[in-house]
């Protein structure tokens, strides 16, 4: 298979010197073997995330498309298709101990622009739920400060205590 | 005509340039908005968590009072428009039903009809009407070039909401039009300004903000025009300091400006100062 860099770009005009590689000769392969499925641990949480949220994590196909439009994308970690794939990969854990979900705004871009029907913001919120039903606040309402509160409208305290505080 | 009306807390504080400015407005250009009697707060986001019945209490008794009123409701802002189109199409049977009668059976009153959740801007668009609102306008906008701003939650979920469409909406520019001003197309009108993630990650809706803002500026634009509190406080207030800012006005105000409202009914003071000089420059108060 691609054994050398020039194989691996090879010349269009080049008679091919193998014959073309069957997928299922790839997957069977000792050294890279691919386990193609979304049930690789029975990891509980990603069934509360999946009910939760209403949305099935195998329905993507990682195109992208929600972390391209995802206007907080790079600044997010992992972003929405990086986190979907982390759940399909049954690294449920991972995506609930970052940062990531408490970065998404709910804007609804990535659920809009998904050929496949998946709300990341669903995921996202599902994800917050069960870290905040651990008791475990990301913003303390308490700790808020006085210039912010004169200052930012009300709706923004409200939206963001329902997001992230117990 | 008269609309049964839903401010919203925001609107009743921070932003009450906003209510009181198009309550004004609206007189001006030929129909009522009647304030429901003891509303409470929607919840300014909705939640999405299946089984989180609590967060759904508030805007589903807000519907069932609205219902005892009139079969529709108009808002102003676009969190209250979000949130309450999504909890009545909840209750209009694309949710799970059990959810849907344990919530009715815990408000106090009943939902004695399916309530139409408007926004303003709907209301000038389909029941006013361009041709008769532009007999309104007594001050045209002439050659105010604006960046009309609708971000998230006047369009998203577009098949929920079905306000306009959801990646190039077009109802202020159309207004804006009607009014003499000058829309400028660009890239940014549905994108996030950050929202709520102000309260506890400033930066990260700064960087939101600065980017529309610096796209409607690129673009051509000279103020902004938008329909929410947190946008127009988001995109007026966070960008950074060394960019001139650009004023960043509700479309009602511009609205209010056209149909003749002073200067005071504009309720500018609450906006930055940019806004009533950008205002005095243009010769329009």
């Amino acid at each position: 298979m691609l054994s050398s860099e020039a194989s691996r770009w090879p010349n269009v005009r080049q008679a091919p010197t193998q014959p073309p590689v069957c997928l299922t000769h790839c997957f069977a392969h000792p050294k890279i073997s691919v386990q193609v499925s979304s049930h690789v641990t029975e990891d509980p949480r990603l069934g509360q995330i999946e009910e939760l949220s209403g949305q099935t994590v195998a329905d993507c196909y990682q195109c992208g498309c929600c972390t391209a439009g995802c206007p907080i994308g790079t600044a997010m970690d992992p972003p929405p298709s990086k986190a979907i794939r982390l759940l399909q990969l049954g690294r449920a854990g991972e995506l609930l101990a970052s940062e990531g979900i408490w970065l998404c705004a709910s804007c609804l871009v990535c659920g809009t622009r998904c050929p496949r029907g998946v709300d990341y913001a669903r995921i996202a919120e599902a994800c917050r739920a069960i870290v905040l039903r651990g008791r475990h606040s990301r913003v303390d309402p308490d700790t808020v400060t006085e210039p912010d509160l004169e200052e930012i409208p009300q709706q923004a305290f409200m939206a963001s205590f329902r997001k992230f505080s117990v | 005509m008269d609309y049964v009306y839903y401010p919203g807390c925001t609107l009743f504080t921070k932003a009450r340039n906003l209510d009181e400015c198009a309550r004004k407005a609206a007189e001006r250009v030929g129909f009522t908005l009647n304030e429901m009697p003891s509303w409470n707060c929607c919840g300014a986001i909705y939640n999405t968590t299946s089984d989180d019945l609590a967060a759904q209490v508030g805007p589903v008794r807000n519907l069932a009072k609205a219902s005892q009123l009139g079969d529709r409701l108009v808002t102003l802002c676009a969190a209250c428009y979000n949130v309450l189109k999504r909890a009545q199409d909840m209750l209009n049977g694309h949710g799970d039903a059990l959810v849907r009668d344990r919530l009715l059976a815990f408000v106090e009153e009943p939902l004695v009809q399916p309530v139409k959740v408007l926004h303003f801007l709907e209301v000038l668009k389909n029941d006013i009407g361009w041709d008769n609102l532009r007999s309104r306008v007594v001050r045209e906008l002439a050659g105010l070039k604006v960046a009309c701003y609708y971000g998230c939650l006047m369009v998203r979920p577009a098949e929920v909401l079905s306000f306009d469409n959801p990646e190039n909406p077009q109802v202020m520019d159309e207004l804006m039009g009607v009014l003499g001003a000058a829309p400028v197309r660009f890239d940014f009108k549905a994108e996030c300004c950050g929202g709520y993630l102000v309260v506890n990650r400033r930066d990260v809706a700064r960087q939101c903000s600065d980017r529309i803002v610096e796209n409607a500026r690129a673009w051509g634009a000279e103020a902004i025009v938008t329909t929410c509190p947190l946008c127009q406080f988001n995109l007026e207030r966070l960008p950074a300091a060394s960019a001139s800012p650009l004023p960043v006005f509700y479309f009602t105000q511009l609205l209010g400006l056209a149909a003749g409202l002073s200067e005071h009914e504009l309720g500018l003071t609450s906006n930055t100062p940019t806004a009533t000089e950008f205002l005095r420059a243009k010769g329009l108060t």
